[in-house]
């Protein structure tokens, strides 16, 4: 279980997309800092505080899914 | 053995070759570029418009001239005896520009014992019966079913076109993905390079810190294929939709890494501003059993409900030779995402190019596109580079899809998808490696 801060991607409710900034001031509430929202595809990004066990544990109100969020590169 | 039990032909005594040879034409020439390059060897062709739709006037043409152009084709059918005549046009600097390449005519038979399997016939022949009068003779072709041509197995740089486009048929192509916005989201784009003049790219950075001018190479490379033209100092064609609309997004580094936030970020950018085409030559390693992303599947999911086709890269985790084939790499292994794995210039999977391994969970390889020593644009000061990745294969898909658009302007993204498998040139290999074959342009 990770107990450092981890970047995360997470997916807004497409019912709870018209109010995104709510979502994610759930997640500040939860001691993340948020990145970046992204209100057309409904994705909010960000880093969790390392509290929590897992990454489920911050699918507050309005979060769909949430994942880490993985280095990608140039193939 | 029955006695009515039919056994096959073998065809291995019979003669392979007729000592015809056809001729692939440039599908920018017209029949006086023809002829006049023809006239300067002395060479003698009859064009198949100017002949009836009679199978003996074809033969005639034959006959009195010293070969046959045949214009749905692009393709020439050279008498025998003339092949000094020949090696000119394909080699002469000018001539070379009308008269691509040229290989010999086969014989054609049957595989199976019937009544037609004695009569070996000519292609020509047969191409004539398909302009001319249908006989009980020959196979029933429509006018409108697709060309009976022999595809070429293998491909070459040459002269007019480098490997990579003459595999999608883009010779005989009429569109340039004019109208169509693709976004390439990878390394940027190299700003100074001399073979994308007026494109008018729209560019962004969702790199912190660096520009969105390519240091690296790869974005330049992929934008290259999907919509450059020709390489400028010497006219040789590497990219499919010429005329595209062409929006760059960094969302990888100069070093080439990247993080799925930026990504997204980069995803959302080309969407708003009315990308058709999302085209990504980036992933990460997925292990056997891994999930995809339910992120990214359901923006590409919603994607393809609206306006776009999101497509990237397979991978190139495997080591075919040595008996590994890895998964299909996030975010391509999403089952809304369209994925390209890299064939050779001999149509065979490319050694590194990750297969259908996670198929039980819709983790598939769609299609294929040419992925290994293709040619594009590149950084400075080298401008240009022969790469090979299914990072080279995804952009060829992704500048055919922006032809297909600007020939279906109304087609849904879904339609779209279906297009690109139906017409893909089916090939002799394991749909888990190569999906529904080999991208091929739309005629």
């Amino acid at each position: 279980m990770p107990n450092q801060p981890v970047n995360f991607i997470a997916s807004v409710e497409p019912s709870e997309r018209f109010q995104i900034q709510a979502v994610a001031d759930r997640l500040r509430e939860k001691g993340c800092q948020i990145t970046n929202i992204l209100k057309i595809t409904g994705i909010i990004t960000g880093c969790s505080s390392g509290n929590e066990s897992s990454l489920e544990e911050l699918k507050v109100v309005g979060i769909r899914y949430i994942e880490e969020d993985r280095e990608v590169g140039a193939i | 053995m029955e006695t009515n039990q039919i056994m096959p032909e073998d065809n291995s005594s019979k003669p392979q070759f007729t000592g015809r040879r056809l001729v692939m034409m440039s599908s920018d020439a017209s029949n006086k570029n023809i002829s006049d390059e023809a006239n300067k060897v002395s060479l003698r062709l009859a064009f198949s418009s100017d002949y009836k739709n009679n199978e003996q006037d074809y033969v005639q043409a034959f006959n009195d001239a010293d070969g046959i152009v045949f214009e749905k084709f692009g393709v020439a059918v050279i008498n025998d005896h003339h092949k000094d005549e020949l090696s000119e046009l394909t080699s002469a600097a000018q001539a070379r520009k009308v008269f691509l390449y040229d290989e010999p005519e086969r014989y054609l038979y049957t595989l199976a014992s019937n009544p037609l399997a004695t009569m070996g016939k000519s292609l020509w022949e047969f191409i004539c019966s398909i302009f001319g009068k249908r006989t009980d003779r020959i196979p029933d072709i429509r006018p409108g079913d697709p060309t009976p041509m022999p595809l070429p197995d293998s491909f070459a740089d040459n002269a007019a076109y480098y490997w990579g486009v003459q595999a999608v048929r883009l010779l005989a192509n009429s569109y340039s993905g004019k109208g169509v916005k693709i976004a390439i989201l990878d390394t940027g784009v190299n700003e100074t390079h001399p073979d994308f003049p007026g494109r008018g790219i729209v560019s962004k950075s969702f790199i912190a810190n660096e520009t969105v001018n390519d240091l690296n190479g790869h974005g330049t490379h992929c934008v290259g294929n999907a919509a450059g033209y020709i390489r400028g100092d010497s006219g040789i064609r590497y990219g499919v939709a010429s005329e595209a609309s062409i929006y760059v997004g960094k969302v990888l580094s100069n070093a080439g890494s990247g993080s799925d936030s930026g990504i997204l970020a980069g995803m959302e950018w080309a969407m708003d501003s009315g990308c058709k085409v999302i085209s990504m030559s980036l992933g990460a390693s997925v292990q056997p059993g891994q999930a995809y992303s339910r992120i990214y599947n359901d923006i590409a999911k919603s994607a393809l409900e609206q306006d776009t086709l999101i497509i990237a890269a397979a991978g190139n985790d495997s080591r075919r030779s040595q008996g590994i084939i890895q998964a299909v790499n996030h975010p391509a292994n999403c089952p809304n995402i369209m994925a390209v794995a890299a064939m050779d210039r001999f149509l065979k999977v490319a050694d590194f190019s990750c297969g259908s391994v996670n198929k039980d969970s819709g983790q598939l390889v769609d299609i294929a596109g040419p992925g290994v020593a293709v040619f594009s644009s590149y950084k400075n000061p080298q401008l240009y580079a022969s790469l090979s990745g299914t990072s080279m294969a995804t952009p060829f898909v992704a500048g055919v899809a922006a032809l297909l658009w600007e020939k279906n302007p109304n087609a849904t993204p879904k339609e779209i998808w279906d297009m690109l498998k139906q017409q893909a040139r089916p090939v002799s290999l394991s749909i888990d490696d190569v999906g529904a074959g080999l991208v091929q342009v739309p005629k």
